[in-house]
């Protein structure tokens, strides 16, 4: 009898694990085997911002990039993820969650958020975590890039106000202040 | 058999279970240097951090442009020249990665054992898709 119930406790681990398996929900594994806006978008645009993270201990990398129109809301997003199916799940789910969104309410998306949608469990909410760096990394670098231009203004009109102004240096004086 | 018996082969079976199970942990650490470097590392107490963040968009983009070509390579020839040439990379961070161990430079340490994950990872990548040819 005894044998039996130690049998018993040593097959309970195997059990487990084949369970263990199934574990991903199945919206993880919608996101995972049929993931929406997989791609890139010219990192080079002015209106495109790249987010690129990683998270060491599972050895993942994410890039995450979003085009903003005029009125200040993501119009496009496209994101490129090496790891895990939590990961890539996360940022899939993020990329349909930002979409349409000024960057003030994509950048408070909490990684929180992701996690309970897809029912991530404990071990892999770093992955959801690694889905919000993406986003806010993403935001960071089209605001840096906007700040970069020697216009207040960011309509697209003045851009090319811009670019002549490095052609005929007498138009610049009146530009030039307001850049610093 | 009594049942005292019993317990007692019972408590000796476990520990037989436990020791082996570490034996084996210990072994496999010592087969692969980048568990070697963590181990290391551990005991001075520098520990793989779940939250951590890797924000050197050189590097992350370095493994993204590897992944992809791996990813987009259609022929096994391309596979394996990019397996090579990452292969030769792993070396060499194998490399560094003991000499900052050496020199007790754990930080830096650190920073070339994560580089060396990512290798591997990529390594992993390609002989899973050479093999599925």
């Amino acid at each position: 009898m005894y044998r039996a119930t130690l049998l018993k406790s040593f097959a309970s681990p195997t059990k487990t694990l084949r369970i263990g398996a199934r574990l991903y929900h199945e919206k993880v594994i919608s996101h995972y085997e049929q993931p929406r806006n997989v791609g890139s978008l010219p990192k080079t645009d002015i209106d495109v911002g790249t987010g690129l993270v990683g998270a060491p201990a599972c050895g993942d990398v994410m890039k995450l990039q979003i085009r903003v129109n005029e009125k200040g809301i993501i119009s496009d997003v496209k994101f490129k993820t090496f790891g895990c199916g939590s990961a890539i799940a996360s940022s899939s789910y993020m990329t349909e969650r930002v979409k349409g969104l000024t960057l003030d309410e994509a950048g408070k998306i909490k990684n929180t958020e992701i996690a309970k949608e897809l029912a991530l469990p404990p071990v892999k909410l770093h992955c959801s975590m690694l889905a919000e760096d993406a986003i806010r990394s993403a935001i960071r670098d089209y605001r840096s890039k906007r700040s970069k231009l020697p216009e207040t203004q960011s309509n697209a009109g003045f851009i090319n106000v811009t670019q002549n102004t490095t052609t005929g240096e007498t138009v610049t004086s009146s530009n030039l202040p307001s850049t610093s | 058999m009594s049942s005292r018996h019993m317990v007692t082969e019972r408590r000796t079976f476990s520990i037989a279970a436990a020791q082996s199970s570490q034996l084996n942990k210990a072994y496999q650490t010592l087969l692969s240097p980048l568990l070697r470097a963590e181990y290391i590392l551990a005991k001075q107490g520098i520990y793989e951090d779940e939250n951590e963040k890797l924000e050197d968009p050189e590097f992350i983009t370095e493994i993204m442009d590897i992944r992809q070509e791996i990813e987009d390579a259609s022929d096994d020839e391309t596979l394996t020249r990019l397996s090579k040439k990452n292969k030769e990379k792993i070396d060499l961070t194998i490399g560094q990665v003991s000499q900052l161990i050496q020199d007790r430079n754990w930080k830096a340490a650190k920073t070339a054992s994560t580089r060396l994950k990512y290798l591997l990872g990529i390594d992993k990548a390609a002989e899973k898709k050479i093999h599925h040819y």
